[in-house]
């Protein structure tokens, strides 16, 4: 692959400012994702809008070859060793679709973390001639680890790697840390009162509305 | 104008009340309980929801990790103004920068979510100009009142919102009406034993922090549960002494508060003759309602109390409401200096040690105050410090995670090398924190108005913040920071550092409306009533003219029952008036 060809594909890969300065640790209390009705008029909206009313089908957000990619890399990111579990063990891959179902969340950044891993696939191709999934695992990380050097490719790998750590870390009620199993190998103690299924998260804005 | 017009589209039910505050935080609760208690009818108009205390709990995702407590900003921007590489200023929508200064739309405000840190302003503070003099850039001047006549609410808050402590003597112990604080110190970590020992050993003044959180129960709320998530999180407990648990609960009891939630006020319509008449609001739907009340009191906090100020332009104030001087938002000020810290590592310490310092829930609650005033040649001589508050890393685990993801030189780090990190991290040491606090020197380069463009969703202009600071205030704090850090290498600590920065902490943020006896140069008078307009009052952090080197919570919640008082002798002077009873 020449030079001049993968600097004009980074040049494309457009990472919305608010990702950029999360990344570099320059937003203190706030994540990557921010609250959002998904009202947005972004032309490459259309998929994800067309996936987010349909809440009960998280399959729909991503395509089955998006989210293989998807779990490949949390797999890299976070390997499961035999002390200890990986990302597929508290379910970040169901997190991950349950995220990008979420309507609250700004439509441009969810889009993000789908682009990205369009753009890794791309960049297989680009580096390899061949699909990211086609590649040996030895060459998938290997790809992982250039991209990681790159603006989009660590800023997109920032992301994903939240979104494992916020599945590691929830709360048992959502359905994805099982038996508590992230928290558990990092001897974290959650806090009291605990979420129920009227103040978890997808739920607190209905409850509330009905204390006025 | 463009507010009478949308009146005309709409048929509006109009209601009337004797006092109409805008915003439930620590600026509205001390009004609407003392006014509703007096047997006023009072009414609160919040723009965000009503959480209660069953609400609350202690989920990370719910807390911290999506915008449920504050608006999304899409829908509620803000511009914020920084310096750009070459020194210009450029403003951006907040929505695509993700710096968000909301801090709390629900009832009871951010005071739901502060740590309870509670420092009174000490004398000084309060004549910081004739004390320490004029500063080259900065719009230093004294306040219109003494502490001694702020005081007394001091001393009242410590009672009716409840604050734990112990008063010891030292050289900045602020004068008491009180012998000691209504309820006993918190349950303290050993590590403040530590930090008392090596603060011994350099001769550092130190003092246990007062928190506003019950150390036992007062009536109807409980004592603290030591949960280990108390900052940004609502207390399920109620011991937090939040507006809404210490106050506004209180004054529903008494029949004559209604709170409206959901209820976004965006005009306050004049009479022709400086005088509010209704203050207009959008529901939960987006219509359009009204309030009719006597007095208005605004407590929005104080970025949206000066844009509610200068959207309520009208032909008698046509640069906004109470600001034919051009002061309204000017002065804004937040708190200077940063953070620092260093860790201690089990494998440095006894097994004892390590059992005693793992202990969860309990608090820090140690300060510096030693260089309140500073006296060094590097400062010419006397100058005014600030204080250093201690804790440990906040429990969220998902940002502790968060921070292990880049090595030293700032690179990503993932896959085995990124676990063995976590880990480490998360069993193998704990983090002392502390927060450094200088004044924020008011300058012609911190204020708010409203952006030319950006509109929130209900299409009314979003307040533009620009964000400069004074040079003095990185010299304090980075001063002030070097002495902690000295307490923690004398601790024992390693890895310690500190970062001071002119970066503004959304949380801390007061002025924009500052109370003076000049009416060319502030808003509102010492009673925090404004020059300009006979029935309007401001008793959130707006009215604060220089801010001190502490939290502000305290000192808005002292003013605010301050002015309460106020409010109701001029109530009761105007009403024996008009029924020819004397006084």
């Amino acid at each position: 692959m020449s030079e001049n060809k993968f600097m004009k594909n980074i040049q494309d890969k457009v990472i919305p400012q608010s990702i950029k300065e999360f990344t570099t640790g320059q937003v203190s209390r706030r994540n990557f994702i921010r609250s959002s009705l998904a009202l947005g008029a972004l032309s490459q909206m259309t998929l994800l809008q067309s996936c987010i009313n349909n809440k009960s089908d998280y399959s729909t957000v991503l395509n089955k070859k998006q989210l293989t990619i998807a779990i490949a890399v949390q797999n890299i990111l976070f390997p499961k060793d035999e002390n200890s579990p990986g990302a597929l063990d508290f379910n970040a891959d169901k997190y991950l679709l349950w995220v990008l179902s979420d309507e609250r969340i700004d439509p441009e950044e969810n889009q993000y973390v789908i682009n990205g891993l369009k753009w890794l696939d791309e960049t297989a191709e680009e580096e390899k001639n061949t699909h990211f999934l086609k590649l040996s695992k030895r060459e998938q990380v290997q790809l992982v680890h250039t991209i990681s050097k790159t603006n989009w490719g660590e800023n997109w790998l920032s992301v994903v790697l939240t979104l494992i750590f916020e599945a590691m870390i929830s709360d048992p009620i959502y359905g994805f840390n099982t038996n508590e199993i992230g928290r558990k190998w990092l001897k974290h103690d959650a806090g009291y009162p605990r979420p129920t299924k009227e103040t978890r998260y997808d739920e607190i804005f209905k409850t509330v509305q009905q204390n006025n | 104008m463009i507010k009478e017009t949308r009146n005309e589209k709409q048929k509006i039910k109009t209601n009337s009340y004797d006092i109409c505050i805008v915003g439930s935080g620590a600026g509205a609760g001390p009004v609407a309980y003392e006014l509703s208690k007096a047997g006023y009818k009072v009414v609160v108009l919040e723009k965000g929801p009503w959480f209660k205390t069953k609400d609350f709990t202690k989920d990370e995702i719910t807390a911290v990790r999506r915008s449920v407590y504050t608006p999304n900003l899409k829908d509620e921007p803000q511009v914020l103004e920084t310096k750009n590489s070459n020194g210009e200023w450029e403003a951006k929508s907040n929505y695509k920068t993700g710096k968000d200064f909301w801090n709390g739309s629900l009832v009871g405000g951010s005071s739901n979510f502060m740590s309870g840190y509670f420092h009174r302003m000490k004398p000084d503070d309060f004549r910081l100009l004739s004390k320490y003099g004029a500063i080259k850039g900065a719009n230093t001047v004294d306040w219109p009142i003494s502490y001694k006549e702020l005081e007394p609410y001091y001393a009242k808050v410590e009672k009716v919102v409840g604050v734990s402590g112990k008063v010891i003597n030292h050289k900045f112990q602020e004068e008491r009406s009180t012998k000691d604080f209504p309820y006993p110190p918190l349950a303290e970590n050993v590590i403040s034993r530590w930090i008392d020992i090596a603060a011994d050993k350099l001769g550092y003044t130190i003092a246990p922090i007062p928190r506003a959180i019950l150390s036992k129960p007062k009536k109807d709320r409980s004592s603290c549960v030591y949960s280990n998530y108390c900052g940004s999180y609502g207390c399920a407990s109620d011991a937090k002494g939040s507006s809404r648990a210490a106050l506004l609960n209180k004054a529903l009891k008494t029949g004559n508060l209604k709170i409206l939630a959901n209820s976004k006020v965006y005009h306050l319509e004049t009479n022709g003759k400086g005088k509010i008449r209704k203050a207009y609001y959008y529901d939960s739907d987006k219509n359009i309602q009204v309030i009719e009340a006597k007095i208005f009191v605004i407590a929005a906090q104080a970025i949206e109390t000066s844009r509610l100020l200068l959207l309520s332009k009208n032909k008698d104030f046509p640069n906004g409401l109470a600001n034919n001087n051009g002061q309204v938002g000017k002065n804004l000020i937040f708190s200077a200096g940063g953070t620092g810290s260093g860790q201690f590592f089990y494998e440095d310490l006894t097994k004892q040690e390590v059992k005693e310092l793992k202990i969860p829930g309990v608090f820090v609650n140690r300060s510096i105050h030693h260089w309140y005033e500073i006296d060094d040649e590097k400062f010419n001589g006397k100058a005014k410090g600030g204080t250093v508050d201690f804790l440990f890393e906040h429990a969220n685990a998902t940002s502790k995670a968060i921070r292990q993801k880049w090595d030293d030189s700032g690179n990503l780090v993932f896959g085995p090398a990124l676990k063995k990190k976590l880990k480490d991290y998360f069993t193998k040491q704990r983090r002392l924190k502390f927060e450094v606090f200088a004044d924020w020197l008011p300058t012609d380069d911190c204020f708010i108005t409203l952006d030319p463009k950006v509109k929130d969703k209900w299409g009314d202009q979003v307040a533009r913040i620009r964000l400069g600071y004074h040079k003095h205030d990185l010299k304090v704090g980075n001063y002030l920071a070097k002495k902690a850090e000295d307490l923690l290498q004398e601790m024992g600590a390693k890895n310690i550092n500190s970062s001071i920065s002119g970066g503004a902490p959304p949380n801390l943020v007061v002025g924009g409306c500052r109370f003076g006896n000049d009416p060319k140069k502030s808003v509102l008078d010492k009673n925090c009533k404004s020059h300009e307009v006979e029935n309007l009052y401001i008793t959130d952090g707006s009215f604060i003219p220089t801010g001190g080197s502490v939290t502000y919570t305290w000192t808005i919640y002292a003013n605010s029952f301050r002015v309460a008082e106020v409010l109701i002798k001029q109530i009761k002077l105007k009403t024996n008036m008009s029924s020819g009873k004397t006084i």
